[in-house]
């Protein structure tokens, strides 16, 4: 899929450094990172970045990428909340950074699978859980056509606890939100990608009751 | 659903049957594709950046086009538990925070038999018309819908017409 520039192991001023290193046009980059600020910007500014961006650089790239990057973090957490309103999401629960020189092959999930089992492992949550959701997202970034977008979904662990004749089983309740923006032309003169993203996942319950 | 009647070439009335308003997928996928047509060919009044001059640069950009809202069911189960005297739902189209002009959201509204709106709960008169207007507890008004862009379902067939149906047939095992 790519290289990852992930919140999970690099701070803030590393993933705009690598980020910046690997665009080849400034100019078409910032295009798309300001139409991807646009589109997920969420519909109240709640949050904030958990880390402050770094101040003494104010190239317009920076800012561009500084502001996407914000727009993806607040709309996957406030998209969270608005879906699985019973989940209490965790503070530290959210990864994101920049998916540099994507280039996803249909069917292939390593990559991503790895990154999402990096983000459970700071987080507590069973690595297993990384397969089936990677499998999910890597399609809907393929089909986003440049389109900002998020996507959820939920996800079963063995956790599953019985008081007769309520049974419960502990879910992981995720959201991704992603787009995908152009770098500028290669060496081939094609042109490069990357993806800024956010993933945010919380464990929760669901009910029912045993007939 | 509508109910609906069947005749017999006897004249004979059948039982009533319920009958779906749905339209073929492919009706669909050509009336999506439609509206996409119709929002990517709104000119903004001024020259695209790159062009010749000539031509206007869209209203909307295509990746931020407006297609669909996403609603949650079990929202619509409570809205039809708590207004039980609604006959349908009207959803109005609205813009939460001017500046973020691609985030267009739904609200929806209890509609009675009459077709009009239901606006704020019954309350009794101690309840100011302030109140009325500014509370959110009298008002049932319903803020829960999520647009796409963003909350999308990119591989769908009604999200761009080139995306393959095949994979959302869904067939009983």
């Amino acid at each position: 899929m790519g290289q990852f520039a992930s919140s999970i192991s690099l701070d803030w001023d590393q993933i705009l450094t690598l980020a910046e290193a690997d665009i080849i046009s400034p100019d078409t980059a910032i295009e798309g990172l300001e139409l991807i600020a646009k589109g997920l910007a969420p519909r109240t500014i709640l949050i904030g970045l958990p880390v402050s961006a770094p101040t003494g650089n104010d190239s317009k790239l920076i800012a561009a990428l500084t502001a996407a990057l914000t727009a993806a973090y607040n709309e996957s957490i406030f998209l969270f909340n608005a879906t699985f309103p019973l989940v209490t999401l965790p503070g530290s629960n959210t990864c994101f950074g920049v998916v540099l020189n994507y280039a996803p092959t249909a069917g292939n999930f390593q990559s991503l699978t790895s990154q999402l089992e990096d983000c459970f492992s700071h987080w507590g949550i069973p690595i297993s859980l990384a397969q089936p959701i990677a499998s999910q997202i890597q399609p809907q970034v393929m089909n986003s056509m440049f389109t900002p977008s998020a996507t959820y979904g939920r996800a079963a662990t063995s956790v599953i606890k019985i008081a007769d004749p309520i049974i419960t089983i502990d879910y992981l309740f995720w959201m991704a939100a992603f787009g995908v923006f152009n770098t500028g032309p290669g060496p081939d003169g094609n042109p490069q990608f990357a993806v800024i993203y956010s993933f945010t996942a919380a464990i929760g319950p669901l009910e029912g009751t045993i007939q | 659903m509508m109910k609906t009647t069947d005749q017999t070439s006897s004249g004979q009335k059948n039982a009533v049957k319920l009958t779906q308003p749905t339209i073929p997928l492919s009706v669909a996928i050509q009336r999506a594709a439609n509206w996409r047509k119709l929002v990517s060919a709104i000119p903004s009044g001024q020259s695209a950046a790159k062009g010749d001059g000539s031509l206007n640069s869209p209203a909307i950009p295509q990746q931020l086009i407006f297609r669909a809202i996403n609603i949650s069911m079990a929202d619509i189960d409570a809205l039809r538990q708590q207004h039980p005297d609604a006959s349908s739902i009207r959803l109005y189209l609205s813009l939460p925070v001017a500046e973020y002009q691609f985030q267009i959201c739904g609200m929806l509204v209890p509609v009675d038999a009459q077709n009009k709106d239901l606006l704020t709960l019954a309350s009794n008169e101690n309840v100011t018309q302030d109140e009325m207007l500014n509370d959110a507890s009298n008002s049932t008004v319903y803020d829960f819908t999520q647009p796409c862009p963003t909350m999308c379902d990119t591989g769908s067939a009604l999200f761009n017409e080139n995306n393959s149906a095949d994979p959302y047939f869904r067939y009983k095992k």
